[in-house]
Order: structure tokens, then sequence, then C-alpha cells
């Protein structure tokens, strides 16, 4: 709760955003240092991801997690990918300490930016002293997180007797460098974490659109977004959750924006969230591979092309989790299944119209997300009025797999009640990914549908 | 098709400007009154949190951190329920001090016991008390 | 000029200015386990405490001195910041508590007086 932990905690993401600024340059470089605080954060979830998937590796390998872990992985993932970087003839810009190009903002862009500040620095000021209340936390995230912290690795009685065994170990991982950067397992100063990751994701995203997209398409989907109460009550709570939706939303924006430009950085980008995805919670995998398809799909007409690259991302991605799953059957812990999967559905027939039901309530329950999911809905169909296909598309295959997922996540638990009460079902949990998705999404499709040239004109 | 489409982004931009503006004041409040909240907590109240509607007794979870050793095996033991014990305290007392006590580890068979209401001649030996409270928690070790 | 500069500089203000307000002119609180430290300044409900200490066998080691040295009715208990202190309740004034002290250092011990409760 101190000064100190604070500190630590700054310095934990500043590395997590210097490797992230490594990456970025192995994959891009960039034009100007205007360029890159543009991007920073894209960078720093870069970071995040790459340091979280070879964290995993690094643990699952035996390498003790402590500060020389962290930091010599960090040292190592900067120096691979400024080498690579080089060898692609990326160059540092020089540094015009005279006339420095810096990023040129709007009136509107400039009062929704004052808006979502003073909204973060709203959270930052609940988060900093909020305790541990969420059965999820201290259950298994938190004590996983401890564990790691103490034992330098997943230690086997305590990885085996905390419930949610299967439950993949980025978030207690990144939980664990937390406590090292503070200095002790500080429950309460953690919320902070979280409140960067919120902070970078919000970044990454305007940072990606700003670009591309005007302020005023841009920011009021975002600031929709942040001021939901679902939002506004849960975005720095020490779980999983939301760290798997902004990872998700930030691999999603990537492929849309590969769609439209077709640069071959934002694929290797989307894979490398994507694998963070995946070793953030199960449903990582179900996300990612909603995201794959429907692009594979808004791709069929150029698929001897295309989609060798999307597979390979997704399959990649998928194969970064290989080590902990290889860990989860030495150690003979659950795979972490539905209760009735498969033919277990027909079982219960019965539960599938209710279930499919709840999520679309839940998702358009106005108490918890305002008209964040209507919003998406009219913007995907002005895109298509205005005569889009791709992005329009991309963009319903996404919501109909995920509503198909949060109906399956009912439908598959005949444990789970169907309620929306969070100690029945994690069904509102779950439909924070189309909200998410909103934010960084209808943007580009506002733009389309507003734009009479398009584009469309520049997806191929 | 386009007068629909731009219509449909007016529509978009508007509602979310005019629920963005009236939220965001709603989200700044309730930050404001959570950060008062925790800011008026105790320092255990605040490091205790959840627990506090499990552990019927807070003096007991700094007590076990005291007494029981950080190298230590323990077990909690329930029994009849505490005087101040709540629905939450039997079904999650076990699994928040596996939490809470880290890096002390749980053994079925460990000789420092948490006792919750718990039988001690059903403890498996001479049950030494280092510590109790008037609602039938104890903690001890078994010599 | 302005115009282009005008939407930064907004954004620096409410940056800024918003912390400002909230905090007034007080400086943020960053708890700490001192902050259940209440040294007594006038007269009051006051006790005197011989430490405070993270395991309960320092305390009972504290415990027994004091009680070897003569002051009865110490006791172990709770800070209300994790901790255990050993303490001496029941001291009206801080005159008879500064007595008090003085005691307990002639004995090679050694405590502060602060309030019992806040």
């Amino acid at each position: 709760m101190s000064v100190h932990a604070i500190a630590g905690l700054a310095a934990l993401n500043l590395l997590l955003l210097a490797v992230g600024a490594g990456i970025l340059f192995g994959l891009r470089g960039w034009a100007s240092w205007g360029e890159l605080l543009c991007f920073s954060g894209v960078a720093y979830m870069l970071g995040v991801a790459a340091t979280g998937v070879v964290w995993v590796l690094d643990v699952a390998v035996g390498i003790p997690f402590g500060l020389p872990a962290i930091l010599g992985t960090a040292a190592a993932l900067i120096s691979c990918a400024s080498l690579i970087g080089y060898g692609k003839g990326h160059r540092l810009p020089p540094c015009r300490l005279e006339r420095p190009r810096v990023p040129r903002l709007s009136l509107v862009g400039g009062v929704f930016a004052a808006a979502t500040i003073v909204y973060l620095e709203g959270a930052f000021r609940a988060a900093r002293l909020a305790g541990l209340y969420e059965f999820d936390a201290w259950a298994f995230w938190v004590p996983k997180a401890k564990a790691i912290y103490y034992f330098g690795g997943f230690d086997e009685q305590f990885f085996r007797e905390l419930i949610n065994q299967s439950y993949p170990p980025l978030v207690p991982l990144l939980e664990a460098a937390a406590f090292h950067f503070m200095g002790s397992p500080d429950v309460v100063t953690l919320h902070v974490q979280f409140w960067f990751l919120f902070v970078g994701f919000i970044a990454a995203v305007v940072g990606l659109l700003s670009r591309r997209v005007q302020p005023i398409f841009v920011w009021p989907p975002l600031v929709l977004m942040l001021v939901t109460p679902q939002v506004v009550g849960h975005l720095y709570q020490p779980t999983a959750d939301f760290l798997l939706d902004e990872l998700f939303v930030i691999a999603a924006l990537f492929i849309a924006l590969w769609l439209i430009e077709r640069n071959d950085w934002q694929l290797v980008a989307a894979g490398l969230v994507l694998a963070a995805a995946m070793l953030t919670k199960r449903e990582g995998y179900a996300f990612a591979a909603s995201v794959v398809v429907a692009a594979l799909v808004v791709t069929t007409r150029e698929r001897r092309a295309v989609w060798p690259r999307l597979i390979a991302v997704g399959v990649v991605a998928a194969a970064a989790t290989l080590p902990w799953r290889v860990l989860l059957a030495l150690r003979h812990l659950g795979g972490g299944g539905p209760e009735a999967g498969g033919t277990g559905l027909f079982a219960n027939l019965g539960r599938a119209w209710p279930s499919l039901r709840l999520a679309l309530t839940t998702l358009f329950d106005y108490d918890i997300w305002l008209l964040v999911a209507p919003l998406l809905v009219v913007a995907i169909l002005a895109a298509f009025a205005a005569g889009g296909r791709t992005l329009p598309l991309y963009a319903s295959l996404i919501g109909i797999f995920a509503v198909a997922a949060f109906t399956y996540s009912t439908w598959a638990f005949p444990s789970l009640g169907i309620s929306t009460n969070p100690a029945l079902n994690p069904i509102i949990r779950l439909t924070g990914q189309l909200v998410l998705l909103t934010s960084a999404l209808a943007p580009l499709l506002l733009a389309r549908a507003w734009q009479k040239g398009s584009l469309e004109s520049e997806e191929t | 098709m386009n007068q629909i489409a731009r219509a449909g982004v007016v529509l978009c931009i508007a509602l979310a400007v005019v629920l963005g503006a009236v939220y965001l004041v709603r989200a700044l409040s309730d930050f404001g009154d959570a950060a008062s909240n925790n800011s008026s907590l105790s320092f255990s109240d605040r490091e205790v949190a959840g627990g506090n509607g499990i552990v019927a007794d807070q003096q007991a979870v700094y007590e076990a951190q005291g007494i029981i050793p950080r190298n230590a095996r323990y077990r909690v033991v329930t029994g009849s329920l505490p005087k101040n014990a709540t629905s939450l305290t039997l079904p999650f007392i076990e699994s928040w001090y596996r939490y809470f006590l880290m890096p002390r580890r749980t053994a079925a068979d460990a000789r420092w016991i948490i006792c919750y209401g718990c039988d001690v001649s059903k403890l498996g030996g001479a049950y030494v008390i280092a510590w109790q409270d008037d609602q039938g928690i104890s903690i001890g070790r078994l010599q | 000029m302005i115009r282009l500069l005008a939407p930064s500089a907004l954004v620096v203000v409410v940056a800024i200015g918003y912390p400002v307000a909230v905090l007034g002119n007080r400086s943020p609180h960053f708890p700490k386990r001192a902050d259940c430290v209440h040294r007594a300044t006038k007269d009051g409900d006051i006790e005197a405490v011989f430490g405070r200490f993270d395991r309960r066998a320092d305390a009972a080691a504290m415990l027994r001195r004091a009680l070897k040295a003569g002051f009865k009715g110490s006791q172990i208990e709770g800070d209300a910041c994790g901790r255990l202190k050993v303490a001496v309740h029941g001291i009206r004034t801080l005159a008879v508590g500064r007595e008090l002290v003085a005691e307990i250092q002639s004995v090679g011990l050694h405590a502060t007086l602060e309030y019992a409760a806040p």
C-alpha cells in the first residue's frame, strides 16, 4: 500500500513497455519518436503478451521464477527482437530535440482524451487501496501467484490443491512478478497492476485507430465502454477476465487492420497476443479460434494466398501453449473440459434455449453494459448499408461465434444456474469480450459507414 | 442506403456521447465512493478484506500468522460454528487460510492446528493451545 | 498555434487539475502499519506500549519481561494493523504516563504512550 509498492509496479510496467518497444522494433520499427509515442500502448500490450508467454515457458521447463528470471527474460526478448529488427533494416529515428514531431491532437480528441484521463485517474484512486474481495481472486488466482512468488515455480502441492487446476498461469505469473517488484505479496496494491493493464489496453486501441479513423468515431464508443457499470466495478480486479478480453480485442483489432492494410507485422502481432490470450484463460482458445475462423471466412475468395498465413497464426499461437499443456498432463492435473460437452449437449437439450436467451439478455442488459451491444449491431448494419463487406462480415462472425460460445458456456455446464448472479454463472464476465471488442471495431465500422469512398477499396 | 448508413452512424455517435457523458459523472462518483470506503478501512480490514466475511474473528488470522512458523505445516479443523460465523465460514475457511497463510503449507497430519469449534479429542494427540478466543476458535499444536 | 496547442493543453490541465481538485490541500495517504500507532499528546485513555511484534512468541517473551519487572496488567493484544502489541492500560493523564515510562526505562525496558483507541 506504500509509495514503494506503487513505484515497484511502475518499474515492472516500464519493463514490459521496454520489451514491447523492442518487439515493435523487430516487427515494424517506427519512423519517428512521435510515432512510437502513438504506439506506446501497442508496445505495452505486445510486451505483456510476449513476456507472459515466455514466462510460462520458463517456469514450465523449470527455471526458477524470480527477479533474475524476470529481468533476464526481458533482456533476452529485447535483444532478440532488436536483432531481428536490425536485420530487417529497421533503424532508430534521429532524436529531434529542437523540433520534436509529436502527434497532433484535435479538439474532439482533446476533449475525449481529457475525459478518459480523468476516468483513469478516478479508477486509480479506487484501485490503489482496494481489498481482495472477489472469490476467484483469493480462491485461486492470487494463491497461485503467491505460490509462484514464494516457491519460484508451479509448486506441486499448491497447484494440485487449488481449484481450477487447468487454468493457464499467465496471470499468476504476472501477479508474482508484481509481488517481486513491490517487494512483498501486497494484495492491495496488486489492483494497481490491473489498472496499468487497462490503461495499456486503452492506449493500444487509441494508438491503432487514431491514425486511420477520425476522433469522433474513435472516442465515443471507447468512452461508452469505459463507463458501463460492469467495467467501472471490475476493471482492476486481480483476476484474468479483463486481461483475456483486452488481449483478445487487441488481437481482433490487429487482424481487422490486417484485413484492410495487409501489413504482415499485424498478423505476427496478432499471433503473439492470441498466444497470450490462450495462456490467460481456457476460453482464450475459443476466442482465438473465433477470430481466426472469422478472418478465414471473409477471405474465402483469396484463400490460396491468405489462408495459410491465417492458419499459421492460429497454429503457432496454440503451439505456444504446449509447454503448459504438457506440464498439466505430466502432473495428471485436470484438463478442464466441459461437464457435458460433445454428445453430452444432447442429454441437456432443454438447456439450449435458456442458455442462448441468458447470453443475449446479459449482453443487452442496460444495467450491466448500457447500450454497447446495440451500438455494435447498428454499426455493423450501417457498414453493410454503406456497401461494406469484409469488415462488417468479420465483426458479425466474431459476434455470432461469441454468442455461441457464451451459450455453450452455460449449456455444457449443467451445474451452472441459468442466472446472471456471478456466484452462479460467469456469463456477465464472459460477455465482456464483445463489449470491449465494440470499443475497437465500432470505430472502424462507423468510419466505413460514413465514408463514401472507402476503407473497403483498401481491402483486396 | 448511404443516407441510412449515415443516419445509423449519427445515432451511434449521439447515443455514445450522451450516455458517455451522463455515465462518466456516475463513474467518477462511484470511483470516489470506492476510494473513500477503501481509505476509511483500517489496515487489517483492508488486508483481510473478503476474509472478514469468513473467518469470524479477524484476530485469529493474525494470531495464526504470528504463531505458526512460516515453514511449518498446519491444518484447519472445523466442528461447531463459532459465535460470529457466517454461512461462508465452514465451506471456505480452509481455502481462505490456504491463501492468507502462504508460504505455510497444509497437511492432513500437520501438528499445528487452527481449530474452528473442533472436537479436540479427535485431533489425534494432546492439543496445547497457544491462543484462543471466546468464540470457539483456537490455535495450537499437538504434542 | 493556439488552436494547435489548445487540445493538448486541455488534456494537461485536466490531468493535473482533477487530482488537485480531489486532494485539495492534502497529500495522498499511503497506509502503513505505523498508522496504528497513535501517540498520546494530551490526557485521555492512554496505554504504555512495550513493543509491537509479528510473532506471538516474541510478544510473549516481552510480556514475560514486563510482568517479571512488576508491570502487572500488561497484556498482548492486536493493534488493528496485523501486529501484536504488549501494553498496559488504564493511564488517564500524560503526567502519570510519563512517570510510568520513566519507571519502565529504569528497569531496562522501553515504552511509548499511545491512545488505547483512536
